[in-house]
């Protein structure tokens, strides 16, 4: 991630493969299933783990960020990166030592679709690709 | 009052500017306390900034002897980052939001004389919580003239009675409108408390405010850029270098009215000099973090040697000096120029006379969060050092002497658009790994969101420091040694800036602009990766050596406190013990576990019967940092659990005697 860097391939063209790549499958439907699991698992993970700091409803306290409503979490990499490796110097600390992929996308599935959020699906793939 | 300030006008050195300021200069109560041995009356100490401490009961041959003598519960579990102060055998400590003040009796064991707790309304505490970028703390509390002054999370400035707790005056001062807060910095000279602001990551401009101690009347607010006339800039700003020699230098150099909302707040501490009467600050990080939103989108003018020469964004990230009656700015350096990394700068600016190249000058220093070691001719602004890395900097790769610009790596450089970016260089966009990920993950989710969610991508930067070489946690001076004292940290980061929202007032959602990117990693000075986190380091402002370092594998970044006794005490957040060092090798002489992170500045005095205490509050964030019940008895978690106590410790002999 730090030294090895290719020109060439831009956002632009990521985009294009993905729009081709969208007839091949029917992710819509698999979201749907996988999100509500992930989601159940992920509401005590995130009472254990992360609402003493951003509220029990995600209101955000004096110690974090609401993230109910915070249209930062539509970016999935933002919040997978943020949990995995925190911010300690703004007071967020690590999870990637405490919790496991598959938690990790639980967590992060329950944040983007609780409350007033509705930002979609985390798979836990997504994560073991952050590690 | 009279009294007062015919005293102070009586030293010859002072006596110019007695003639024309007539009023204010140095507190004379405070010049006077701040000479008394074990008294503190503001954080670090002194007016210099020294946060050292002339005890040596406690000193290198005896420390091992120390013992617990008493401690308090203080309540608020959160992190506490202020130092208490000590005056009349009373120890006064503020905690963090809902900053409650405890005054303790220190003839008695820290028995409660009072405490006071500031009117809050719930919604008015909440609207403070939600503009609060990184926790709810605070960082202090000045004492004089019989009264303290305080800065709640929300903005009021109040004077307590010291003695009674009593409230004198309280005067609202944040517009959280705007996202701005207060986290509690402050110093009082002559007759005025000057505070600054916090705000920075939410749109909030920078601005330092004085209020006179007697009424809490707003004598001036100036801010740190804008126009001339609200930034207090007058025909006696005289800055070194040229870039700074221009119209409104606060506000040509930015993008049309990004100014209004361009972070730099005042949320470090101040030092001051008493002859000059001018004091000191640095600035907080550029706001937003995406500098296109500050300059011309995408474009990045660079001189030869890689100083940047256009929309240098006056003054975030930037030291100051002003005038301490008439709050005039006096001269100002541009520190890192269009801050795109974070690299607040408000820490203490310590204020020492060395001899350098063979003469005595009065230099103001700053190991600074962008990695560089400063040394300023504190009158004039020339930087009178050669600037250089203590800990290791890539964005960066000097200081031009000539033209006081910063250099920068253009490879190292925020841009949104990737072909912005290209124009300047064909260093990386995105790493193999990252272009591999966002193709696996395009055909994992397949939507047309995801489609949209790929291409805000941006282009990445690694870049180290990130996101800061050392924080605000104060650094000591000793005399003694002539060494400074800095925790300092080795972390580098990833990081994208994205599009978004900018408008103002800001909410805390949408405002960022930035994500970062894979897992932070750690390099030792050299650049060589590393298993170490932080370090404490010992810095010669005169050679630019580091002297001794001592590297903790788990992060610690804690203020430090100096004293006579040849020592450096620092709480260590690594293994929640808090240390006593040799100020001269960094041998680590005694430890105590209190089982707890630490935030606060260990403060020493001398106790009713005459002997010397040292104290330190052990206290961690709202929350338990996830640790499994079955870690290992030293991971990285283990000891920052919620709590927060205060912990006093003198000579085992003190005990043996008064028994
Ligand atoms: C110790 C307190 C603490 C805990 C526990 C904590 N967070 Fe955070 N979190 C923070 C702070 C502080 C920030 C702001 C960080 C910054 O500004 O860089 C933050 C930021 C975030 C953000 C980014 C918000 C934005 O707008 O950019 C997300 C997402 C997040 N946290 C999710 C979580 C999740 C999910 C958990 C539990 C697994 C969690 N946090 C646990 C303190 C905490």
């Amino acid at each position: 991630m730090r030294t090895v860097v290719r020109a060439k391939t831009t956002a632009a063209t990521l985009v294009a493969a993905l729009l081709a790549s969208l007839g091949t499958i029917n992710p819509a439907l698999a979201q749907d299933e996988s999100l509500s699991e992930l989601m159940a698992e992920g509401r005590p993970l995130y009472q254990d783990n992360c609402a003493a700091c951003h509220g029990d409803r995600g209101q955000g306290t004096g110690t974090a960020p609401a993230l109910d409503g915070n249209v930062n979490l539509e970016s999935r990499p933002l919040i997978i990166n943020q949990v995995l490796w925190g911010s300690s110097e703004h007071g967020m600390p690590p999870f990637a030592d405490v919790m496991t992929d598959r938690e990790i996308a639980a967590v992060t599935s329950f944040v983007r679709n609780a409350w007033e959020n509705e930002f979609g699906i985390v798979f836990p793939r997504s994560v073991e690709l952050r590690r | 009052m009279t009294k007062r300030r015919n005293r102070w006008c009586a030293s010859a050195s002072a006596l110019a500017m007695c003639v024309v300021a007539g009023s204010a200069l140095a507190n004379e109560d405070v010049l006077r306390l701040q000479e008394e041995e074990g008294v503190v009356v503001m954080p670090s100490i002194t007016y210099n900034g020294w946060n050292y401490s002339p005890l040596d009961q406690i000193n290198t041959d005896n420390v091992d002897d120390l013992v617990m003598k008493w401690t308090v519960q203080l309540g608020i579990t959160d992190e506490f980052e202020a130092p208490p102060l000590i005056v009349n055998d009373t120890m006064y400590i503020i905690t963090p939001e809902p900053n409650h003040v405890y005054a303790l009796d220190l003839t008695d064991n820290g028995k409660i004389l009072w405490e006071y707790r500031p009117p809050f309304s719930d919604e008015e505490l909440s609207a403070a919580l939600e503009v609060a970028c990184c926790g709810s703390q605070t960082r202090g509390l000045n004492y004089a003239e019989g009264k303290l002054f305080m800065q709640t999370l929300g903005g009021k400035v109040i004077a307590l009675d010291a003695e009674t707790g009593e409230e004198l005056w309280l005067t609202e001062a944040a517009d959280q409108i705007y996202g701005e807060t207060m986290v509690g910095n402050g110093i009082v000279i002559g007759d005025l408390y000057i505070a600054g602001n916090a705000g920075g990551e939410y749109g909030a401009r920078g601005a330092v405010t004085a209020f006179d101690i007697n009424t809490g009347d707003i004598q001036w607010k100036y801010y740190n850029m804008g126009p001339n006339n609200e930034v207090g800039i007058t025909d006696r700003f005289q800055p070194f270098y040229a870039d700074d020699q221009i119209e409104n230098p606060a506000l040509a150099s930015w993008k049309g009215d990004s100014w209004k909302r361009g972070g730099g707040t005042s949320w470090g501490y101040f030092t001051y000099d008493p002859d000059l009467n001018m004091f000191y600050y640095s600035t907080g990080n550029c706001g937003p973090w995406n500098p296109d939103y500050r300059r011309e989108w995408g474009q990045v003018d660079l001189d030869d040697a890689g100083g940047l020469e256009t929309y240098r964004n006056n003054y975030c990230a930037s030291q100051l000096a002003r005038d301490a009656t008439t709050g005039e700015l006096i001269w100002a350096y541009n520190i890192t120029p269009q801050d795109q990394w974070d690299l607040d700068e408000p820490l203490i600016t310590p204020l020492v006379d060395l001899e350098m190249n063979g003469e005595t000058r009065k230099v103001a220093l700053k190991a600074a969060r962008n990695g560089y070691f400063y040394v300023w001719d504190r009158e004039t602004g020339e930087i009178v050092n050669d600037p250089w890395p203590f800990q290791y900097v890539d964005f960066m790769t000097g200081v031009d002497k000539e033209t006081g610009r910063a250099l920068y790596d253009i490879g190292k450089m925020m841009f949104t658009n990737e072909e912005d970016r290209r124009q300047y260089t064909q260093a990386g966009v995105l790493s193999e790994e990252e272009i591999a990920l966002q193709e696996e993950e395009a055909a994992l989710y397949g939507t047309e969101e995801e489609a949209e969610q790929v291409a805000r991508g941006g282009t990445d930067v690694s870049w180290c420091p990130g996101i800061a070489a050392r924080n605000w946690e104060n650094d000591a001076y000793s005399p003694q040694t002539g060494l400074l004292y800095t925790a300092t940290q080795t972390e580098c980061r990833t990081m994208r800036v994205t599009e978004g929202e900018f408008t103002v007032p800001q909410t805390a959602e949408g405002y960022r602009l930035r994500e970062y990117v894979g897992e932070p990693y750690n390099v030792d000075v050299n650049g060589n990766p590393t298993e170490h986190k932080s370090e404490l380091q010992a810095n010669d402002p005169v050679s630019g050596e580091t002297v001794w370092r001592i590297e903790w594998m788990e992060s610690n970044r804690t203020p430090i406190l100096a004293t006579a006794g040849n020592l450096v005490f620092q709480g260590g957040e690594d293994a929640g013990t808090f240390r006593a060092i040799d100020a001269t090798n960094g041998d680590i002489l005694w430890e105590f576990r209190t089982g707890t992170g630490f935030g606060v500045t260990p403060v020493t005095y001398i106790s009713p019967e005459g002997e010397q205490h040292v104290a330190i509050i052990g206290s961690n964030r709202g929350a338990d940092e996830k640790v499994e019940a079955n870690a290992e008895p030293d991971a990285a978690n283990r000891y920052k659990r919620q709590g927060s106590t205060l912990y006093v410790f003198g000579l085992q002999r003190d005990m043996a005697s008064a028994n």
